[in-house]
């Protein structure tokens, strides 16, 4: 294999790398972030009740899965996919309708930003090339 | 004279009548105080803001709840920006004897680029599908005068 296709080959596994720390860590933020409207005081306020939620995330990737680089991010606590997108009860309320939960659905600011997701990739690639072309570790880029 | 921005693409409406083409036989039916009926097709945050039916109204089988505004992604463009809407959409099944596997399969079928995260019920909850939706509209400047 040509030396560039290495180095570029390379510079993708450490980037994805980088990539996927870097969106755990914002879904982490966006949990902790207060900013969900709740109907009693205070309001807006984060989803954290015991911090279980967040610290449930498992990270499985990246790897390479029918020629696409696959990372998934799971939450492990039951309840993670009802407080992300919502939930109707069996049971009802004093007005006989069925109990709800709000959905939160925390990965999407992150995942909807495009811009930001291309432009922390693009940038932390280029850092990755530069470093396999010397060796060295290149001064940070702005 | 000022600027505003016109988008073309589909209104809520529109969009409303295509989805209700595609699996409007599926679903059920809100039922109201008058007894009177109609297809159990929410969409949120209408006129008094409400985010799911008056509580006097009573749901039978498959409900779908469409969120009234779209979230926006920016795909190029100078002057007239191309945008991406994904609109989120979320049934939930109220009667035991049916499932959302057919609707499923239809908005797969509809809008294979669509994410589908189907949830079956438990002791407590419902089943649920939720759906993200996506559409290219064109967002251009029309000079009012």
């Amino acid at each position: 294999m040509p030396m560039v296709d290495l180095r570029i080959n390379s510079a993708l596994d450490e980037t994805f790398a980088d990539f996927a720390a870097y969106l755990a860590q914002s879904f982490t933020a966006e949990i902790r972030e207060a900013k969900w409207n709740w109907p009693t005081d205070p309001s807006p306020r984060d989803i954290v009740d015991n911090g279980n939620l967040a610290k449930s995330l498992r990270v499985d990737g990246p790897e390479t899965v029918d020629s696409r680089i696959e990372i998934r991010f799971i939450w492990e606590v039951g309840y993670a996919a009802p407080v992300h997108d919502g939930a109707v009860f069996k049971r009802t309320g004093s007005n006989g309708q069925a109990l709800t939960m709000p959905a939160r659905p925390w990965t999407r600011p992150v995942l909807y930003d495009r811009t930001t997701l291309q432009e922390y990739f693009e940038r932390r690639f280029a850092l990755a090339m530069m470093r396999q072309g010397d060796g060295k570790e290149p001064e940070e880029v702005a | 004279m000022s600027d505003q921005l016109v988008e073309r693409g589909p209104n809520l409406l529109q969009i409303r009548e295509q989805l209700l083409d595609l699996f409007g036989a599926q679903l059920g039916v809100y039922i109201l105080p008058s007894g009177a009926t109609k297809p159990a097709f929410w969409i949120t945050g209408g006129g008094k803001g409400q985010h799911r039916v008056p509580p006097d109204w009573k749901i039978r089988g498959i409900e779908a709840v469409l969120q009234r505004r779209p979230v926006r992604q920016g795909l190029g463009g100078i002057g007239t920006i191309i945008a991406k809407r994904i609109w989120s959409l979320t049934f939930v099944c109220y009667d035991s004897t049916q499932t959302l596997d057919d609707i499923d399969l239809l908005i797969f079928r509809a809008f294979p680029d669509a994410q589908r995260r189907p949830r079956p019920a438990t002791d407590d909850t419902y089943e649920q599908l939720n759906v993200e939706l996506p559409d290219v509209v064109t967002i251009q400047p029309t000079q009012l005068t």
